[in-house]
């Protein structure tokens, strides 16, 4: 192999060695574990960076890894991967210092950094995969490592949270298999190719591949959330913030949403998967999900709950722009892959931020807060009008591209879904934000820690204030070269169509 | 290196007030940027006194954008700073209160909202000022507010929404059609596009909203009524920046000579006279005098619609009445402003000169405002009769509204009334007007002067008359209703749709909420536990054990086996 060719193997090693590493150090290994973390978390930064940079000088970055007669493990750094891959990377970093901060006196740290360095790596994995047996061999390592993260605190709550969520998601893996199985079996390769692999394929296979496109969305559609296989998502939210915040803004349900991507474009073909007719049932799935999401969080007095269901409605804006088939639908879709995880990692750190420091977990505890934590709250407020579509912040541009896709497509009905979106959003962010700044503060808060003049620990503000500042950066800056958004542009125009 | 400092100068005009923002944040820079917050809006003056008609482009942000600095956009910006201005110099008590930072913070975001308005050119930069005006707006009207001021807020903050969500999907559909997002390319792609009756509908709500278009009008009145004396001019502002200067970018006026916009226009004015008879019946009911200036400001909303509907109906009057439209957006925003800070009682404790200069400032706004339709209606009588009469009725409109609002205030030192036998409203507890409430409104008065001695000077004395007979008669049928004994039908409370809405509103959500957590999940309950009751009867272990005895037995054995092998011919047979 050339040099070229081990970058793939040596990004999903940064993160595998350390959490190796780090399941053998003791528990008062503070600094080494702190160390190894970091570390790891820097040189994944900077392969990716490297990644980046040569592919767009023209570099190939790809590892081939035999794992059966006729089929291999396939590595491959592609417009597409790169910017799942550069999202995990840089949002897992920041996850890595608030986890810092948020486990600081916790017990099984190890443990926890173990997996959770584990969990990177399935992410990578999956996110630099160059066919589907490669993406679900990672997607299930993503299932295994990330389910002793949701049981990590140890109490009933979680136990029975990590059981539902090891319900679904096996599930969700085993239609994935039969899936992938069943197409391999039809067409003989597995290998992610631009505009799809299934051209070739028999007449007499379309209703073949209809049950396989609706295995394969399942199966992918159980870690997106989509309605109705999203149900272990709110109950997963007893498990620490850290993870809340991998959950659902770097790995799990992006890398299910990622996953019919890759189904969509480089499985089927969008305009392949348009003839045989699913692209149409996956838009309405998506579309009920978005307000079905809405509707449930507009009801939650938990906050994490109330931002998990928000999570189950803004994931299916991906898979609603991946659907409506059409270039400009393609780039809204896919830039909200990015502008979704930073925006959402914001309002997860924030919710850490109160339940640590102030013990709020619930929406009818946050009277006031914004005087306590006025800079938690500016990011929270940040996060939340991103959320609702309000310009110039990222949510704003996935909106505005996703609208204009679907009228270009004709597919008219898709903004009434946004605008319905748009409206619950406000109606369940809107009260928070009000309440936050605008009402008095109670005498005593729930669970009060005391960090002297600050407002929290450092760990814990830095990172939702350079998320937010991302979030409005990408949205305020979103036609500068090499933003998410140019580089959707690019994923659409290089990848799904042809010239 | 002219065009640098010209390009920086634009710049400075909208960000000024976001540096300062940043500066509060930080404990070195706090106290400095806090004393220079009330004198935040001096760039952006200095920008339309010095600068000629320039641009600057901002590829970079958001979806490549540009500001401008137009002929329209210098009337909205010179209406903004000066609004803006007084607004920060009667801000100063609440940046020494309880929460400075906060309101200081808000302030100035809803004023770089309300610079980023007149200097926007295209729509997204627009709507994104119109975004960031409006909910930093509603931040002033709720900070420390009593729990009226809170649920004005709360109207105002659902109805903007709403505007947001409609000037979106506009925006989107222009956007398509247009291909870009720049100004010019839209009102194009209005003329051109098929919906344009849809298109029209969201472009008359969506930005009506702000400026209380009849339907859309119901936070106007509350808000009035309930914002600090600090926030009333940024209220105008935003009213004029969000909300007129929506329609006046986007609709193609005077560009198109079209039945379809021919017969716009007239639904626009239809629409104006229903507003205006609707502001000048309600504003009959109100009792409290910044609930009628709501009114007059609805009945305002009402000619302007009327505006741009004789625009649409005359598209060749358009660059004659241009003119006459800047002058009166200066006129009466000024005016309205100067009247709504003058809402102070004067009691017997203030010095006779203060009280006369306050009610000779009153009454010159009060003359400003009526006189706002006075030059479209001059330059309308040259085209068309009927539009000239709606912008008479207008005039009229207003007149007797304020006019008899302040009547209603009562002379100065007068006890209260008892009021269900009188039009008098029960007279509030005395209290001094401040100096700087006084300058600041005596300031917007004579600004609004100078517009309309721009916006009159083009009439002769004769075309003057008719206006002055108008508003004479509206006077005349103030008093007179105020003086007389007239029975009063009912007090209407400001918002007056507001009322039914609520309540319809607060009784859906009750049973949307009761559905939705106690209906449903009894349902879903019922209906997991039905469907489980016949399996959960079942004996699972018990059945595979029988089925398993069965394999022991050879009959069983060789029925399975001649299935199979006939299955397996069967198979064998389709090849």
């Amino acid at each position: 192999m050339n040099w070229d060719a081990w970058i793939p193997l040596l990004v999903i090693a940064s993160s595998l060695l350390p959490g190796l590493i780090i399941f053998g150090l003791a528990e008062d290994r503070v600094r080494t574990r702190t160390l190894l973390n970091l570390l790891g978390a820097s040189v994944k930064l900077a392969l990716v960076g490297w990644m980046l940079w040569g592919v767009y000088h023209g570099h190939h970055f790809e590892t081939r890894l035999a794992l059966l007669p006729d089929l291999e493990l396939v590595l491959r750094a592609g417009p597409l991967s790169l910017l799942f891959v550069t999202l995990s990377t840089g949002l897992w970093l920041v996850t890595t210092v608030y986890a810092i901060g948020y486990l600081e006196g916790s017990l099984h740290r190890s443990r926890f950094f173990g997996f959770f360095n584990l969990c990177v790596t399935a992410t990578v994995g999956v996110a630099l995969s160059g066919n589907l047996i490669t993406f679900l061999v990672f997607y299930e390592l993503l299932t295994l490592a990330t389910y002793p993260l949701v049981v990590h605190r140890g109490t009933e709550a979680a136990r029975l949270a990590g059981q539902t969520y090891l319900a679904y998601t096996i599930f969700g893996g085993a239609l994935l298999l039969l899936g992938t199985v069943w197409l391999y079996t039809l067409t003989g390769t597995l290998e992610f190719t631009p505009r799809g692999f299934l051209e070739g394929v028999e007449e007499g296979h379309r209703p073949a591949l209809v049950v396989i496109f609706a295995l394969l969305v399942a199966g992918f559609g159980v870690k997106a959330a989509l309605v109705p296989l999203h149900g272990w998502l709110p109950k997963a939210m007893v498990a620490p913030a850290p993870v809340s915040a991998l959950l659902h803004a770097v790995a799990v349900v992006k890398a299910g949403a990622f996953g019919i991507v890759r189904v969509v474009y480089d499985v089927f073909g969008v305009e392949y998967a348009a003839g045989l007719g699913v692209t149409g049932p996956l838009a309405v799935v998506a579309a009920v999900t978005i307000i079905y999401g809405s509707l449930r969080a507009l009801f939650q007095d938990d906050l994490k709950r109330r931002l998990a269901f928000s999570t189950v409605s803004q994931v299916s804006y991906i898979v609603l722009g991946v659907a409506i088939v059409g270039p400009v639908a393609t780039i809204g879709g896919v830039v909200h892959l990015v502008h979704q995880g930073v925006m959402k990692i914001t309002l997860f750190f924030c919710a850490g931020n109160l339940a640590e420091t102030l013990g709020i977990h619930k929406v009818s505890e946050m009277n006031g807060v914004g005087r306590r934590m006025p800079w938690t709250m500016a990011a929270f407020t940040v996060g939340a009008f991103g959320m609702m579509g309000a310009p110039p912040i990222a949510g704003f541009i996935s909106k505005w591209y996703l609208g204009l896709g679907a009228l270009e497509a004709g597919q008219g009905w898709v903004i009434f879904v946004l605008a319905g979106s748009s409206l619950l959003n406000a109606a369940y962010f809107l009260p928070i934000l009000h309440a936050a700044w605008f009402r008095e503060p109670p005498v005593v808060w729930p669970e009060e820690h005391d960090f002297g003049r600050k407002e929290t620990a450092w760990a814990l503000l830095l990172p939702p204030l350079i998320t937010a500042v991302m979030a409005l950066g990408v949205g305020l800056l979103a036609s500068v070269p090499f933003s998410p958004l140019e580089w959707s542009k690019l994923i659409a125009a290089r990848e799904f169509y042809r010239p | 290196m002219i065009e640098v400092t010209t390009s920086l100068a634009l710049l400075l005009a909208v960000t000024w007030p976001l540096l300062l923002a940043v500066g509060l944040a930080f404990g070195a820079t706090r106290s400095v940027a806090l004393r220079l917050v009330p004198w935040a809006a001096l760039p952006a003056l200095a920008t339309v006194a010095m600068l000629a008609d320039t641009g600057l482009r901002l590829p970079g942000a958001m979806l490549g954008s540009a500001l401008v600095l137009d002929g329209m956009g210098r009337v909205f910006l010179l209406l903004s700073a000066f609004l803006w201005l007084a607004t920060g110099l009667l801000a100063r008590p609440q940046l020494h209160d309880t929460g400075a930072n906060r309101f200081a913070v808000l302030l100035l975001l809803a004023m770089t909202g309300a610079f980023g308005l007149a200097l926007a050119a295209d729509a997204l930069l627009f709507f994104t000022a119109a975004t960031l005006a409006g909910y930093a707006l509603y931040g002033l009207l709720v900070h420390e507010a009593n729990v009226s001021a809170q649920k004005a807020g709360r109207v105002l903050v659902v109805l903007l929404v709403v505007s947001d969500l409609l000037v979106f999907e506009l925006l989107l559909m222009l956007g398509q059609a247009a291909g870009s997002v720049d100004f010019p390319s839209l009102r194009q792609a209005f003329v051109d596009s098929g919906n344009q009756g849809l298109m029209l509908g969201l472009l008359i709500i969506g930005f009506g909203i702000k400026t209380g278009v009849v339907g859309v009008h119901f936070w106007l009145a509350p808000v009035f009524v309930t914002s600090v004396t600090a926030v009333r001019p940024a209220l105008i502002s935003f009213i004029f920046s969000a909300g007129l200067l929506g329609w006046l970018r986007l609709l193609p006026l005077g560009d198109i000579h079209d039945i379809y916009w021919t017969g716009a226009g007239a639904v626009l004015q239809w629409l104006a006279w229903v507003t205006l008879g609707y502001a000048v019946f309600v504003g009959l009911l109100q009792a409290h005098f910044r609930s009628v200036l709501a009114y007059a400001a609805i009945a305002l909303s009402g000619f302007w619609v009327a505006t741009l509907g004789s625009a649409l109906l005359y598209p060749q009057a358009w660059n004659g009445m241009a003119e006459s439209t800047h002058a009166a957006v200066l006129q009466s925003g000024f005016a309205l402003a100067a009247l709504l800070l003058l809402d102070w009682r004067t009691g017997r404790c203030a010095p006779a000169w203060l009280r006369r200069i306050s009610t000779g400032v009153m009454w010159l706004a009060t003359l400003l405002l009526v006189a706002t339709p006075v030059g479209i209606t001059g330059f309308l009588a040259k085209v068309d009769g009927m539009a000239a009469v709606q912008m008479s009725c207008a005039t009229a409109a207003i007149a007797f509204l304020v006019i008899r609002g302040l009547l209603l205030i009562g002379p100065p030192g007068q006890g209260a009334r008892d009021m269900s036998t009188s039009l008098y409203v029960m007279q509030q507890p005395a209290q001094a007007p401040t100096t700087t409430s006084l300058l600041v409104a005596g300031g917007l008065a004579a600004a609004a002067l100078l517009a309309a001695a721009y916006n009159l000077a083009g009439l002769s004395l004769s075309e003057l008359l008719r206006p002055a007979m108008v508003v004479s008669a509206a006077a005349l049928v103030a008093w007179l209703s105020a003086e007389r004994r007239v029975p009063r039908l009912t007090t209407l409370p400001p918002g007056d749709l507001l009322v039914p809405i609520s309540r319809g509103l607060s009784q859906a959500l009750t049973f949307v909420r009761r559905l939705a957590d106690e209906q449903l999940p009894r349902w879903r309950d019922a209906w997991l536990v039905s469907l489980g009751r016949p399996w959960s009867n079942v004996d699972w272990w018990g059945m595979v054990e029988r089925i398993d005895f069965g394999f022991t037995r050879w009959r069983t054995v060789l029925v399975v086996l001649l299935l199979l092998g006939l299955m397996v011919a069967w198979c064998g047979r389709n090849g």
